[in-house]
């Protein structure tokens, strides 16, 4: 689910590619947790944003929204804000991403690894 | 002689389509090359962006591959999302207009059947009976586990079916819901999560016990504790029996006359090219017995639990073992 070819640095941290690790899309209210981790840091869910198709929300304004969705098979951008930034080279990138499935009675959960060079 | 038809659920290749190698007219093209049934089934959300607005467009490419590589549309699959807000299930008349336009989108590309879900009460699709019939579009509700013909909303679905005069509402019964054994992908995967094979047994012998699920919870949580099985595995373990329903196949036929669709979910094939978790040789006995004669879909689940094998070559040995059973139904 982590596009490592889409990794690079930016102004206030860094950013990275992702599919949608289920069998459809959902809309974005659905994506209870997105954490990312950075050599083996845990970053705080409030500091990763998600773009879908040009349009760009933060974790209060993806929970609320129940129209725009994360198609099937879409590379979403995720955002990471960090503070000092990322150094030149290789970096261990973690992803989980938890949907909380509209029928389900349990969650899915999702985890990835990949080497990302900057 | 047996006039039940074959199909393919596009839900089989979700692993291939969301490696984003394959177009829909790919999956397609393959499908027909391996000669997968006679009958197409879509899942909205999965296939189609934008849905469940359908552009003219995407009603076009749709109709224009379904034409190009001979499919009969034979279900379209909707999502009802009753938990899309994060801390307020929808209200019932909020899932009415949630269904509306997936309704419509079946009608605009020619499917018969909207695939519905349990996770709607009767009373919403009661609601919606007046829309559906103006669309000509059938509200096949998914019996998938624990949905079972005896689970208590099921009946009075049933209920609510027998009272209202009309053809728009019917079950898509999904043969998860009835199964011999848990597939040894769904348990092989376990093992990733550190469960060992002594607590592996031990699940399958709770699973074919006769008693509640909650109870099998219980039982199981105390024999694996004292193997040493953590919370989390606790919780993996479960799953076998909240995913793998154990309802006698003969049950269907409480609810034949309302069957307008089957899924024929599977996992895997034993050397001899049976699915060693669901008896399809009974499944197709009893609904050709009980006069059944749409379509049943092969809709591969093992892609969740392992990329191991190739979903077009799994769902060609299905059809392999629907052809030969076929054969031999007199």
């Amino acid at each position: 689910m982590i596009v490592p070819e889409k990794a690079k640095k930016t102004e206030n941290g860094f950013q990275f590619g992702a599919r949608l690790p289920y069998y459809r899309g959902i809309s974005l209210s659905m994506v209870e947790e997105i954490e990312v981790t950075l050599d083996g840091e845990t970053l705080p869910q409030s500091a990763v944003n998600i773009t879908v198709h040009g349009n760009t929300y933060d974790l209060v304004q993806r929970e609320k929204e129940t129209d725009d969705r994360w198609e099937m098979g879409e590379e979403a951008i995720l955002s990471v804000k960090k503070e000092d930034g990322l150094s030149v080279g290789e970096h261990k990138l973690g992803l989980k991403i938890n949907l909380r499935i509209g029928y389900m009675p349990f969650p899915s959960i999702r985890v990835a690894e990949k080497k990302i060079i900057i | 002689m047996s006039n039940i038809k074959l199909a393919t659920s596009l839900f089989s290749y979700a692993y291939e389509w969301n490696s984003g190698k394959y177009t829909l007219e790919d999956v397609i093209a393959e499908t027909r090359k391996r000669g997968l049934g006679t009958g197409l089934e879509i899942i909205g959300f999965q296939s189609l962006r934008g849905f469940p607005y359908i552009s003219n467009e995407t009603e076009k490419e749709v109709k224009n591959l379904l034409d190009k590589y001979e499919f009969e549309p034979v279900a379209l699959d909707a999502n009802i999302d009753v938990g899309i807000k994060r801390h307020q299930k929808m209200t019932t008349d909020e899932t009415v207009e949630y269904i509306k336009p997936q309704i419509l989108a079946a009608q605009k590309l020619g499917f018969p059947i909207l695939r519905v879900q349990t996770t709607a009460p009767a009373e919403v699709y009661q609601k919606l009976v007046p829309f559906a019939e103006k669309a000509n579009v059938i509200m096949g509700v998914e019996l998938h586990t624990p949905y079972s013909v005896d689970h208590p909303s099921v009946i009075k679905m049933l209920e609510m079916f027998k009272e209202i005069d009309t053809h728009v509402l019917g079950f898509v019964p999904d043969m998860g819901t009835c199964m011999r054994a848990i597939p040894d992908a769904l348990l092989t995967s376990f093992k990733a999560s550190g469960v060992t094979d002594e607590m592996i047994e031990a699940t399958k012998e709770i699973w074919h016990k006769d008693i509640s699920t909650p109870q099998k919870f219980g039982e199981l949580a105390e024999k694996v504790g004292v193997m040493g099985a953590t919370p989390p595995q606790i919780g993996r373990l479960n799953m076998a029996f909240s995913m793998n329903g154990r309802q006698p196949i003969e049950s269907w036929k409480e609810i034949m006359p309302y069957v307008v669709h089957i899924h024929g979910k599977f996992y895997g094939f034993d050397e001899n090219g049976d699915e060693p978790s669901i008896d399809y040789e009974k499944i197709f006995k009893v609904f050709n017995e009980g006069g059944y004669n749409g379509y049943i879909s092969s809709e591969y689940e093992g892609s969740a639990f392992t990329d191991e094998f190739d979903a077009f070559d799994m769902v060609e040995m299905q059809h392999i073992l629907f052809k030969k059973i076929l054969k031999d139904l007199t």
